[in-house]
């Protein structure tokens, strides 16, 4: 209880709370705007975050992860064109309501709805699971740690990138990037190019944006060159939804928010598998099946309670277990590490009023995104329209000035443009971008256990097949690197 | 327009190359165990090995699937990618702007760089655009976060 006050107490600071309202309303603008993505507004605003004092920046931050997943479904419902791929989903019955049945903001309400009710769900279990699963981690020792290392990188390489080998690559380039500067074990000093910049280790903030805000700007100029802007619905009726709607898509609501939290919580799913899945299965369970594809109000609610639904989720594995599940959580989970809260099951231990302050600020963002969701959304409407030629040259300069901003270093500014231009390149040739972050990320979590653990065994590899949940890991991990050859396999089989 | 075939070929020869490059690199640190673990350079050298392995897989797969791959296609000389090679010129031209120029006179001419490299020449629209977000990045990170953005060096 006394956790829970302190929590309370960080939390409902004025500023603290204006960090988590401007969160979402900037991750609401970030998802209803195609072409930006959840992890660029993420990237981008990285740095503002340690100008908050304590837990205000990742608050500011879980704004942003809950808002930018429920603003893609603005543009995917006004434009057809979803804001994230998240939100895909959402087009198949939120346009055709917008736009045959002419009732736009019907449409908007019940997402705006669905996306509150799979956010407080999903936050809800996460509240319920979370301590449960990192009571059982707490007896995981070094072996255990490197197999959940080596299993979360190999399963978010195996999905989330075009080519599992690819995705290895990624993964394995990551891993060893986070090997450059002083090692924690023996004070080596490993590839730093004999700079001093190099000697803390590759600046991740610089490598974040770089890959995941500026490669994304370039992108999109090369997208922007035959594309033209949609015109999009400038009328928005009334946007609460009324009781009859609530009732007819309650229980979608419940399936959806079940599907999508089980999903997020497996690392290297995300808002796509889940909205599909969730779509799916409420046209498989619904009455008006056929209607699905014309704006059925189930099959707008739907994947948005499932998409939402994955943020909660997706935070059982990275505090419990220190796996982020995607790029986004990886950059959650690296917000937390820079802010001295390393996830893992210890943290709820050594920093539980820190927990509870992420369980309330994850609660009261996917509140506020509601809120804004029912009031503003004639302004999130009109942002859907700020032409491309404007925005881009924008965030072009707020990744220089975010990157510049963390450490007043141009060496950063250097290596974000160097991390932008190979990511546009290597987006093109199939690479995961989540993968190579997620090395960095959990690289040092990987080796020092990898280390800690043969120390244990005097050299004994032995260590880690002898240990039944770490060889559970370590066979899941390699099932997982498998899954495209045995896919095959059985197929032909 | 490059088909993925020969893309994966040129990436796994820089993979091998790469993964080479982090073994030499690692086997100068001690690789042995002692009473402390295996040496500082032990897990570099395990990961350019294994990154070197995932170049060669990647090079089978794609001697085996040749046919496959080179259907599908990698634009990467079509106009709009040649967009994107002078939005990477202009932004390296900025990089040595800044230190020249300094930040915000730099910035004033990469915008309307950009802009007009998007096909959009509305004297007006860039003018405001330029002037507001300077103004807005002034206000935030100067005024209110009291960060010292790069200056001239003439001025340093």
């Amino acid at each position: 209880m006394a956790d829970i006050l302190s929590a309370l107490n960080m939390i409902f600071v004025p500023l603290n709370l204006l960090g988590l309202a401007f969160g979402v309303a900037v991750g609401i603008a970030f998802g209803c705007m195609p072409g930006l993505s959840v992890n660029m507004g993420l990237a981008l605003l990285f740095p503002l975050a340690f100008s908050f004092q304590g837990i205000g920046g990742i608050l500011m931050l879980l704004g942003i992860y809950c808002g930018a997943i429920y603003g893609g479904s603005i543009s995917a419902i006004l434009l057809k064109t979803p804001g994230t791929p998240a939100s895909v989903a959402t087009t198949l019955d939120g346009y055709p309501m917008a736009t045959k049945l002419k009732q736009p903001g019907r449409a908007l309400g019940i997402s705006t709805m669905a996306s509150t009710f799979g956010g407080v769900f999903s936050t809800i279990c996460l509240i319920l699971l979370a301590p449960q699963l990192a009571k059982v981690a707490l007896q995981f020792s070094k072996p255990e740690y490197f197999a959940l290392a080596i299993f979360g990188l190999s399963i978010i390489t195996s999905v989330s990138s075009g080519s599992v080998v690819k995705g290895i690559m990624g993964g394995l380039f990551g891993l060893f990037l986070a090997t450059v500067g002083i090692d924690d074990m023996s004070g080596s000093i490993r590839f730093t190019m004999d700079t001093t910049y190099f000697l803390g280790g590759v600046s991740f903030i610089p490598v974040l944006i770089g890959v995941f805000a500026f490669a994304q700007v370039l992108s999109s100029i090369e997208d922007y060159y035959h594309s033209e802007q949609a015109e999009p619905i400038k009328f928005v009726d009334k946007v609460l939804p009324s009781w009859a709607d609530f009732k007819k898509v309650f229980v979608t609501l419940v399936r959806s928010s079940t599907i999508g939290t089980f999903i997020g919580c497996v690392p290297g799913t995300g808002g796509d598998i889940a909205s599909f899945v969730s779509y799916d299965q409420a046209k498989r369970w619904s009455k008006n099946s056929s209607n699905f594809g014309n704006g059925e109000p189930e099959g707008v609610a739907a994947p948005e309670a499932g998409n939402n639904a994955v943020s909660g989720g997706a935070f059982i594995p990275v505090l419990t277990l220190g796996i982020p599940g995607d790029g986004a959580t990886a950059i959650m989970m690296g917000a937390l590490m820079v802010q001295g809260l390393q996830p893992g099951p210890l943290l709820f231990v050594e920093k539980a009023p820190d927990v509870y302050a992420i369980f309330i600020g994850l609660l009261l963002a996917n509140l506020i995104m509601g809120i804004m969701g029912f009031s503003l959304i004639r302004l999130f409407a009109k942002v859907v329209n700020v032409p491309v030629h404007i925005l881009l040259p924008i965030i072009v300069m707020m990744t220089f000035v975010g990157t510049y901003s963390y450490n007043n270093s141009m060496n950063d500014v250097y290596l974000m443009v160097a991390s932008g231009f190979t990511g546009y390149f290597l987006n093109k040739l199939g690479f995961s971008m989540s993968a190579i972050i997620i090395g960095i990320i959990l690289g040092s979590m990987a080796e020092q256990n990898f280390v800690g653990s043969l120390i244990m065994s005097d050299g004994n590899f032995n260590i880690f097949f002898s240990r039944p949940i770490c060889l559970f890991f370590l066979v899941a991990a390699a099932l997982s690197l498998l899954s495209p050859v045995l896919g095959k396999l059985f197929k032909k089989g | 327009m490059k088909n993925m075939a020969c893309c994966n070929f040129i990436v796994s020869i820089l993979g091998m190359m790469i993964g080479a490059a982090i073994m030499m690199a690692a086997s100068e640190f001690p690789l042995e165990f002692t009473e402390n673990g295996p040496g500082p350079g032990f897990w570099p050298f395990a990961l350019g090995t294994a990154l070197t392995a995932a170049a060669v897989v990647l090079l089978g797969y794609t001697f085996s699937n040749k046919a496959e791959l080179s259907k599908q296609l990698v634009a990467l000389t079509l106009p709009a990618n040649k967009r994107v090679y002078v939005m990477m010129v202009i932004v390296a031209v900025y990089c040595g702007l800044i230190t020249v120029l300094g930040f915000y006179p730099a910035s004033a001419l990469l915008i309307p760089a950009t802009m007009k490299l998007m096909d959009f020449h509305d004297k007006k629209i860039i003018a405001l655009t330029t002037v507001g977000t300077i103004a807005f990045i002034y206000v935030i990170f100067t005024v209110l976060l009291h960060t010292q953005m790069p200056q001239s060096m003439f001025l340093e």
